[in-house]
């Protein structure tokens, strides 16, 4: 098999960890214990994690980070399991589930050739195979094993765990532990006797852990670090702090009461009763519509830069990148410091998206941005094997005769992000679709408060850069602590200083669009902390 | 916001650069002294460079303003190209027909002194070539080297990267 681990590179040094292997579909697969299941069968060769569920189309790895769902597979009998989540283990037991007789060679794929049939009206399983009614349970047992969501194991074999409820109490709980939770939890700690920062992934950061450039930003707030080092340094310090509790690896599903932080951690259910909850959820990619956007080589950006900067998995040989937004352009650069070739940028906008010297940055290198271009369709059967752009008019739609083949084997989608919004509006925040924010974004007071001893920071507030996250964490994290009943002298004066650090930022031209987004969704009244009231 | 047309194609041209003062004057090109050239025009919230400065020699009002350089109080001494994440800075010198030209590198392999190299312009395109003079190694600046080549005085307001081989 093909082994496309990155030995050496420019700026990072990987620790793998130990070799192990683990068995998939009957082959043995080696592996080092710091890669996530996906990250080992990507670096292997694999390209078909799954098949989708209706039409059996071939599915890749998109986001790397639990969102997206294409990398679903059984592991040791436990079907749906994210594999982008879980690191591997010696002797681990992993297959594909859904696919018939697997997912690389799948007959179930004459599905997607039924598509006059099944597509005349979403939801068509109301409509069809319903009749006649004593059949219906049939069909329905049909339908469940061409989906193919795995099998549970046997009921026997799934025990109770012991002290698998766990209750616990905070006066802060961060959930997220980017850029934002972390500040948020560090400015906690400095104030509170029992903080509690969670994340769904296996260690903290973020996604600074694969941001390889150095920031800009205010000097006094690590520009000219980079993103690695900044995930680090905070991380360290908080390891240090007794009254802080890390919870890795749990997905928080629900914040009930507008006190109650409820989460699950492996086979562990944990409650959590928090005097102040600090969202820092941050984002999740989009995607783009166009022909074939879901073949196995079309990812997202954040999931590229995963492979590659937190595995050190080289994604792929020749990259088209759509999208000249920030992400676009320096995922373009580190795929180079990859060893990638990157054979251009289209940009749907007359103008390119992000900061200048980046994409000079990689001008210099020989890449070409192609602004009011667009990507048509993704060619491949299997996984990417080129793809056809075209230029566009000023009502973006594809200009006829336009049309040009591009030779790539990877297509990364670099059009945006949407803040992870669902917690905050079970916590009870007031949504509103703001596009200037990058999609829904709670409505919240200058400090952040969304509802009641609710808080949101960083990207889940709004997408912004991780500079700005920062600050919004520190402002979170006294502002929470206040309400909680500790504090510090001068604490007024240090959120008023933020805030004003804020607006700094968010001055220039590329703030415009931000205090726009900004404004229509500012709470009024400023909540109350304690008995006293900041303002 | 005026349309301009290195926000369609990335290219910061020469002419852009002089229209933004951007361009250290030739007088000061040819002293001993390096004279830093920041490619920085468009207003970012950004100050890396400014902080880094010990001299002074680098002026910005707000997080938000472009740098602007004190050429007279600029010594050369590469610590704002150290850590621009816009890795925008480049330091320029020239005297004796040559021009040296530093620039900031993040890929492997790292060039050596008296290794040759193509000297590339802002879009890529091989100018001709150079002759690596000094290497401020990437393990001395987190992941960073600063590579000095020599070229033709002509290509030292042209030349912004380098590619290995002859």
């Amino acid at each position: 098999m093909p082994n496309n681990r990155i030995s050496t590179h420019p700026v990072l040094k990987f620790d793998r960890g130990n070799k192990v292997t683990f068995h998939f579909e009957g082959r043995s697969i080696e592996a080092f214990a710091n890669e996530t299941v996906a990250a080992a069968l990507y670096a292997n060769g694999l390209r078909i994690f799954s098949r989708s569920m209706k039409y059996h189309r071939p599915r890749g790895f998109f986001c790397a980070i639990g969102r997206c769902s294409a990398c679903m597979m059984t592991i040791d009998g436990v079907p749906n399991v994210r594999t982008c989540m879980v690191n591997v283990k010696e002797g681990m037991n992993v297959s594909r589930q859904n696919g018939f007789p697997n997912a690389d060679h799948d007959l179930l794929s004459f599905m997607d050739k039924m598509d006059f049939y099944f597509s005349l009206a979403s939801g068509f399983y109301h409509r069809k195979m319903i009749h006649p009614s004593f059949l219906r349970q049939t069909y329905l047992r049909i339908l469940t094993r061409f989906v193919g969501l795995g099998h549970l194991p046997p009921k026997e074999s799934i025990g109770r765990a012991e002290g698998s409820k766990v209750s616990m109490e905070a006066d802060v709980v961060i959930i997220g532990g980017g850029p934002a939770g972390l500040t948020a939890t560090l400015e906690a700690a400095k104030r509170c006797s029992r903080v509690i920062l969670m994340d769904d992934k296996r260690m903290l950061g973020g996604q600074l852990v694969k941001q390889t450039h150095r920031f800009f930003g205010d000097a006094r707030h690590y520009a000219g670090v980079r993103g690695i080092r900044i995930a680090k340094k905070l991380t360290e310090q908080i390891s240090g702090l007794q009254n802080v509790t890390t919870v890795l690896g749990c997905d928080v599903f629900g914040i009930y009461n507008g006190h109650i932080v409820a989460a699950a951690q492996e086979n562990r259910l944990l409650k959590i009763h928090a005097k102040n909850i600090i969202i820092a959820t941050g984002a999740y990619e989009r995607t783009l519509v166009f022909e074939n956007n879901d073949l196995p080589g079309v990812y997202g950006a954040g999931g590229v830069q995963t492979l590659m900067n937190t595995y050190a998995v080289k994604p792929g040989e020749r990259a088209l990148v759509v999208g000249s937004g920030n992400v676009g352009l320096i995922l373009s650069y580190q795929l180079l410091q990859a060893g990638v070739n990157v054979v251009g940028i289209v940009e749907a906008l007359p103008r390119i998206g992000g900061y200048l010297v980046h994409a000079a940055k990689i001008r210099r290198q020989g890449v070409e941005i192609l602004t009011s271009h667009t990507i048509v369709k993704a060619i491949g059967r299997k996984r990417v094997q080129g793809a056809i752009i075209a230029k566009i008019d000023n009502t973006f739609k594809p200009i006829p005769g336009t049309n040009r083949k591009i030779d790539c084997d990877l297509i990364c989608i670099a059009v945006g992000l949407s803040p992870t919004y669902e917690l905050a509006s079970h916590a009870g925040a007031q949504l509103q679709f703001v596009p200037e924010l990058g999609g829904f974004v709670a409505r919240r007071t200058k400090y952040m408060e969304v509802a009641d001893g609710v808080y949101v920071a960083g990207d889940v507030s709004g997408i912004e850069e991780a500079t700005t996250a920062m600050l919004e964490g520190q402002v979170v994290g006294v502002h929470a602590s206040l309400k909680s009943g500790f504090g510090l002298p001068g604490d007024e004066e240090q959120l008023k200083a933020w805030i004003k650090r804020l607006d700094d930022e968010r001055s220039g031209p590329f703030g415009e669009k931000i205090r726009r987004g900004l404004q229509s969704i500012m709470l009024p009244e400023e909540m109350k902390i304690g008995a006293q009231t900041v303002s | 916001m005026e349309h301009k047309q290195y926000l369609s194609d990335g290219i910061i041209g020469l002419g852009d650069l002089a229209s933004f003062n951007a361009v250290p004057p030739t007088e000061r090109l040819g002293e001993k002294r390096p004279v830093a050239m920041i490619e920085c025009i468009q207003e970012i919230p950004c100050n890396s460079c400014v902080v880094a400065c010990k001299l002074g020699a680098i002026q910005m009002a707000r997080v938000n303003d472009l740098p602007k350089v004190d050429y007279n109080k600029c010594t050369g001494c590469m610590a704002c190209a150290m850590v621009c994440p816009g890795l925008a800075v480049f330091l320029l010198r020239e005297g004796d027909g040559v021009g040296y030209v530093t620039l900031p590198y993040e890929f492997l392999p790292v060039p050596k002194a008296g290794d040759q190299v193509m000297a590339l312009n802002r879009i890529g395109t091989v100018l001709g070539k150079g002759k690596v003079a000094r290497v401020l190694p990437p393990e001395r600046n987190d992941g960073t080297a600063l590579v000095t080549i020599e070229i033709p005085k002509e290509m030292l307001l042209e030349t912004r990267a380098i590619k290995l081989g002859e």
